[in-house]
């Protein structure tokens, strides 16, 4: 038994090690060869522009440990931020935002319960939510919602020190969410359930019960998601969002999780987040042209993952 | 067991989709319904944008308006190939005339030999495609652009950087003949320096924002920014009042969106605009339609004037009624 754990530590450690040392090279790099880099406001930009991608990859990572997927989050973010714009005439800001959040809540449970109670295939019930959902928040409003308070405006651009309080919150998802994740019987159940459901099941644990609560989670974060970004742009648009689900797969599976569930780790998952910030940015500084920013980011995504996969069949 | 289940579900399906129909749709019978009328169908080839959307809603007030019109509007969702279908469609039910907002699409050669061989007349809103078609009525995007640059080069006499923020490839003929005629204006005068934004800003505000905040890390030093619509400009004006430089610059975009006429009319930094008013075209498109039906010799192309709005006007352009 020893034997055999002994190298798969190592392994772990070595991924670690190699991701590690491709985000400090990418620092390293960017701060030598441009001079923006490390100057205060580029630093605050990418505080402030890993927020959306931060919140949906988590939540995206949880469901993924299920097993599943979930398509429906750019939607989310779409309607619970135009929904919470629109309510601001009408209820205090925090409670406008609340209901934005809930909003996110409810459709994560219908995602769940249609995925676990009935037993849908994940990538259908979710791709049908996003375009329900998506429908929805035109349905609401056509046209984009800029509320006039400006007390609005201060979730997504308020400052804790030099770090947006933005950033704080997803910061804090996340340390709340390792914790769930590792330390907790639902957190542990959900990793387990990717890896085995029936086995789970026989032990005795409520698998439908678990899947239900992953894609709520996934739910809440975007909606969570959805109130910050509409905040910090000061205007919320129906449109918006679109492909947002793209970018919090591709952190999860830079991070190392499979889609195939039970595998995946809550710090690699920000790692990719990381990375895939910082290639935007990059890419921005440097001044490449869009459309080879789109070639760049696929490429560098492939060749993160072939990294991760030579390193484990090597190790 | 299975059969009750489909059953059930058809019966919810067609619940759903009555209660989803409005009732304007209910009497859609056809041409034959409106007996002196016209029938027209509308092809809009995307919805999901408040210009769009308004431009559809202008087609069928100033429809209300003329009384003995029945619109039947359809929405492709950004994809061609439905837009095509969609066309057909309006075909089977025997309509009278299409309109077409063609939104980013560059062309439909496939719309427009369709309608042709019907023998239907044509009239496009807003974008004008190559091809056979009876009117187009739009604006002039490069004047609308010449227009801004102009502003400018009187606004900030002492010249500097001025920044541009481009929308993007999905409607790039549009966006970039209004760059083109900022740049006319600004790279003919040595004062300015005009920097690009390297990635797009996709049209929507949260594209305008994340691209200025970009901007303003590695350029602390610009005086302006342009965008090629207002949704990116007040995106790019959030940024600019978070980087605390809200009285160095100033803003010029297109389009007239609501939200970018309060701003100007609040004298912000937001300073200038050019009205591309969708239920200006929208309303002509309409016009248009009923006197070629009418038997009229209409003109073939119609540019609608875009005027350049600044806090002096601000207020007269502001509609609480206007769909966009």
């Amino acid at each position: 038994m020893s034997v055999n754990a002994l190298p798969k530590v190592s392994r772990d450690v070595l991924v670690t090690a190699a991701f590690v040392g491709l985000i400090v090279v990418m620092i390293a790099v960017a701060a030598i060869t441009t001079e923006n880099f490390l100057t205060q406001t580029n630093l605050t930009n990418l505080l402030k522009q890993m927020v959306t991608t931060g919140l949906l990859a988590y939540g995206m990572l949880v469901v993924i440990l299920t097993g599943g997927i979930d398509l429906s989050v750019g939607s989310v973010v779409a309607f619970s931020g135009i929904l919470t714009a629109g309510l601001v005439s009408s209820l205090p800001i925090p409670a406008a935002m609340a209901v934005g959040v809930v909003s996110g809540i409810g459709f994560g449970l219908v995602n769940g319960v249609l995925v676990a109670r009935f037993g849908l295939a994940p990538f259908v019930v979710t791709l049908a939510s996003l375009t329900t959902i998506r429908g929805l928040a035109f349905v609401y409003s056509e046209v984009p919602i800029a509320p006039e308070d400006p007390a609005f405006f201060s979730l997504g651009s308020a400052m804790a020190g030099p770090i947006p309080v933005s950033t704080v919150i997803m910061f804090a998802v996340f340390l709340v969410g390792g914790v769930f994740l590792t330390r907790t019987p639902a957190g542990r159940s959900i990793i387990a359930i990717g890896g085995n459901a029936e086995t789970v099941r026989l032990a005795g644990i409520n698998v439908r019960r678990h899947i239900v609560l992953a894609y709520t989670i996934s739910g809440l974060c975007a909606g969570l998601a959805g109130v910050i970004l509409a905040s910090r742009v000061g205007i919320a648009q129906p449109s918006v969002g679109v492909a947002f689900e793209l970018d919090a797969i591709a952190a999860c599976v830079i991070g190392g999780a499979s889609l195939a569930g039970g595998k995946g780790s809550v710090r690699a998952t920000f790692g990719g987040v990381l990375v895939l910030v910082l290639i935007n940015n990059l890419l921005n500084l440097y001044g490449v042209q869009s459309f080879w920013q789109q070639v760049l980011k696929g490429l560098i995504i492939i060749a993160v993952i072939l990294a991760q996969r030579t390193n484990r069949v090597r190790a | 067991m299975i059969s009750k289940r489909i059953l059930a579900g058809a019966g919810l399906s067609l619940a759903l989709l009555t209660a989803c129909s409005t009732p304007a749709e209910e009497p859609t019978t056809g041409a034959a319904a409106s007996a002196d009328g016209y029938t027209i169908g509308v092809a809009n080839f995307m919805l999901s944008g408040p210009y769009f959307s308004g431009m559809d809603k202008a087609i069928a007030a100033q429809a209300q308006k003329k009384g003995n019109i029945e619109i039947i509007s359809t929405d492709a969702n950004g994809d061609a190939a439905k837009l095509a279908s969609n066309v057909e469609d309006l075909l089977t039910k025997n309509v009278d005339a299409v309109i077409i907002s063609g939104g980013p699409l560059e062309s439909a050669p496939a719309v427009l030999n369709s309608l042709k061989a019907a023998g239907k007349p044509v009239v496009l809103v807003d974008r004008k495609f190559p091809g056979e078609y009876t009117s187009w009525i739009g604006p002039d995007n490069e004047a609308i652009g010449r227009q801004n640059g102009e502003f400018l080069s009187k606004a900030l006499p002492d010249g500097g950087k001025v920044a541009i923020i481009k929308g993007g490839p999905a409607d790039n003929t549009i966006g970039s003949a209004r760059t083109n005629g900022v740049k006319s204006v600004l790279s003919a005068d040595s004062k300015f320096t005009l920097v690009e934004a390297p990635d797009f800003g996709g049209w929507g505000s949260d594209g305008g924002l994340t691209v200025m905040e970009s901007l303003l890390a590695g350029n602390k030093d610009i005086k302006a920014v342009f965008c090629e619509n207002d949704a990116m400009c007040l995106g790019a004006q959030r940024a600019i009042a978070d980087a605390g430089l809200s009285d160095g610059i100033i803003i010029a975009g297109v389009d007239g969106q609501a939200e970018a006429l309060k701003a100007i009319l609040d004298d912000t930094n937001y300073k200038v605009t050019g009205l591309n008013d969708a239920d200006i075209i929208g309303a002509k498109g309409l016009d248009r339609a009923v006197e070629i039906l009418g038997g009229a010799t209409v003109e073939k192309d119609t540019v609608v004037d875009s005027p350049m709005v600044t806090k002096d006007n601000a207020a007269q352009f502001q509609n609480p009624d206007g769909s966009f």
